[in-house]
């Protein structure tokens, strides 16, 4: 059957994906997960707040650099959950993607038709780990996530070497080179008024709030 | 009106006017949308009056500003996206519209373009 032919039936099936989604099946693991991630980084948050302007703030520090690669590794455990507890999900992603792709080159009115049908996604939150892991990053090009953001802001103006000497000597202990530091650094953490989380952590703090959200309501789905 | 109320109102206004002409199609978006995203949109703009008020002040450099807000970007289009009832298309316009109203409410309050 030539694609010409079976255009109808796809563009019929679309229409009627269209509000549909699947939805997969709620993972008390995975919300745990994030919930306890979530608390993790309120705590780290709060000592941050409370070290900035020593060496314990400084990305140059182990336990800062441990502290997102942990982040990361949890992130990678949410994604795998998330992928064996419905596979398909991430299949039927890539085939809805085929799909409209090659319906959209071999007829190109409905690549600029406003009405044509669309898929929808497989399901809600189709990039979130990828974000999250972005916002983990260790400051390593490209530039951006929270470890280019104490490097911004947190790092003190001194060599490795001496870095390394502060530390030994005491990694909370101020270190009087620029007391700017200590300010630059914990504006990224101190929330307005009212407000649970600074600028570093808003973000993720909403991703992981938006796992939590969607498994909750997928929890009442499975069990309404 | 201070900074926080004229990004939280661009914010909203951004996302109502991105959901506009689904909701004129008759489609009820209402749940999502009013217990999960509007109550993180004002945590989105708190965070963002922040880092305005804190590169007015020189105290964030223009790299962390933007660093800070693309993460905000990111987690506008993770609100968008719980939001079941929308297409991935669907969710994009809404994102763009509340991304665009946010970056002209920011670049407006610090008087020059930070942001594209």
């Amino acid at each position: 059957m030539t694609l010409a032919r079976l255009a109808p039936l796809l563009l019929a099936t679309l229409a009627a994906c269209q509000h549909a989604q699947w939805v997969s099946p709620y993972s008390a693991d995975l919300q745990s997960r994030a919930a306890d991630m979530l608390a993790d980084l309120t705590a780290w948050e709060g000592q941050m707040r409370a070290a900035a302007g020593t060496p314990a703030a400084d990305p140059r520090n182990p336990p800062v650099q441990a502290k997102l690669a942990a982040w990361r590794g949890e992130i990678e455990a949410m994604a795998a959950i998330e992928l064996s507890i419905d596979p398909g999900l991430t299949s039927c992603d890539a085939l809805a993607g085929r799909i409209s792709g090659q319906l959209r080159t071999s007829f190109p009115i409905l690549a600029t038709n406003d009405t044509a049908p669309r898929l929808n996604r497989c399901e809600t939150l189709p990039d979130i780990f990828a974000r999250m892991q972005k916002r983990v990053a260790d400051g390593s090009p490209p530039a951006s996530g929270i470890g280019f953001d104490l490097i911004q802001q947190c790092q003190l103006p001194i060599p490795d070497g001496q870095f390394a000497a502060a530390l030994q000597a005491g990694a909370s202990k101020p270190v009087a080179f620029d007391p700017g530091v200590a300010i630059r650094c914990a504006a990224l953490f101190e929330p307005l008024p009212g407000q649970a989380h600074g600028p570093a952590t808003q973000a993720l703090a909403t991703e992981l709030e938006a796992i939590i959200y969607r498994e909750g309501r997928e929890q009442a789905a499975t069990h309404g | 009106m201070n900074t926080a109320d004229t990004i939280l109102q661009a914010l909203e206004a951004g996302g109502r006017s991105g959901l506009a002409a689904l909701v004129a199609g008759g489609r009820n978006l209402a749940g999502d949308f009013d217990n999960f995203v509007l109550p993180h949109l004002g945590d989105i703009a708190a965070a963002i009056t922040a880092i305005v008020a804190k590169r007015q002040a020189g105290i964030f450099t223009d790299a962390t500003a933007k660093d800070l807000i693309a993460s905000e970007e990111d987690a506008i289009s993770t609100l968008v996206e719980t939001m079941e009832s929308l297409s991935a298309y669907e969710a994009q316009v809404v994102v763009n519209a509340i991304v665009d109203a946010m970056n002209q409410a920011v670049n407006a309050i610090l008087g020059f373009a930070l942001l594209a």
